[in-house]
């Protein structure tokens, strides 16, 4: 009986140590970043071309298109171009068959380093020191028979935060 | 001689009498495998803008993750402790819209979802000793949310039930 009754005062007391709460825990963090701006600074301008004769606009030429992106420093953003086919002056199309995209930290050609861009898909870059300047320039194929007049496309730059 | 006799009779009658009577019974209490709760990774919604949000699911890579270990086909009760917003010095951002998965393995893939009310309990059965959690939930930056690096601590303490 004496062997019983101890062996029961034992479980007794083993059952609230087993019984206790174990806790853990995790922390939950965010880092929130200035909102993102884009800014259309300059078009790209073709000026005139001739009929049968392709006119390219490099990058770093005065007159390629300028769009700048500032944010938080270091975040890094997707930049996705949608870039047209093609220039229009009424029901006439004028081909952009080529792009040449660049970018920089500052706002100026020199130094900038190409961005390999396909229209519609997003492309990657970090926003370093707050500020990426973009330079945009491409060629145009005008045909022999191409109708004279003013043709026009619209380039659109949009910018979101990945995360990173 | 005959009395010696006698008196040797009755003691040896006495000692039948008095012969201690007993019974056996056994008594057994198992003693288990402590619960062992840990944080494995953090709930990280990473960066966001001003005037956004981000949902992020209990899928992603970088949702909370807590492990509860203990004894094979035990209930346990388990209490999540979320908080309503996350701060940085002053400032606040709330956290709405809890989303938290379950698994038994470390894995969110074959994951069930499990409806979670902070601090309340919410029983589960250790079928295979371990259980794993997936925490996700959505952060909203005000349009001009002060900006920088935001907090808080989620907890997660489980109990055996008995059963």
């Amino acid at each position: 009986m004496r062997t019983a009754r101890l062996a029961a005062v034992a479980a007794v007391l083993a059952v609230p140590a087993i019984a206790q709460a174990q806790s853990a825990t995790i922390s939950a963090t965010a880092t929130v970043v200035t909102a993102l701006t884009v800014t259309g600074n300059a078009s790209l301008a073709f000026g005139n071309v001739y009929q049968g004769v392709a006119k390219t606009v490099v990058a770093t030429d005065a007159a390629s298109g300028r769009l700048a992106v500032a944010g938080f420093q270091n975040a890094q953003v997707a930049l996705t171009f949608t870039l047209p086919n093609n220039l229009t002056s009424g029901g006439n199309n004028l081909p952009i068959d080529s792009w040449d995209v660049r970018t920089n930290g500052t706002n100026v050609t020199t130094g900038a380093t190409a961005l390999t861009v396909v229209s519609g898909t997003p492309v990657n870059a970090n926003l370093v020191s707050g500020n990426l300047f973009l330079f945009v320039g491409g060629r145009v194929q005008p045909a022999a028979a191409q109708v004279a007049g003013s043709y026009s496309g619209t380039i659109t730059l949009a910018a979101a935060y990945t995360g990173l | 001689m005959r009395a010696r006799h006698f008196v040797v009779a009755l003691a040896a009658f006495a000692a039948t009498g008095l012969r201690a009577q007993s019974s056996a019974i056994t008594t057994n209490a198992t003693v288990v495998t402590p619960i062992t709760v840990t944080g494995m990774a953090p709930l990280d919604w990473g960066t966001i803008a001003q005037n956004s949000n981000n949902n992020l699911n209990p899928n992603n890579a970088s949702s909370g993750r807590f492990s509860v270990t203990g004894l094979l086909g035990a209930q346990v009760a388990l209490t999540f402790t979320l908080p309503d917003q996350i701060s940085n010095g002053g400032s606040t951002m709330p956290v709405t819209n809890y989303s938290i998965r379950v698994n038994e393995t470390n894995s969110t893939g074959g994951s069930n979802n499990l409806a979670v009310t902070s601090g309340t309990a919410v029983t589960q059965t250790l079928t295979t000793g371990s259980l794993f959690f997936f925490i996700g939930g959505r952060v909203s930056a005000a349009p001009a949310q002060q900006w920088g690096v935001y907090t808080g601590t989620i907890t997660l303490a489980a109990a055996y039930t008995g059963l």
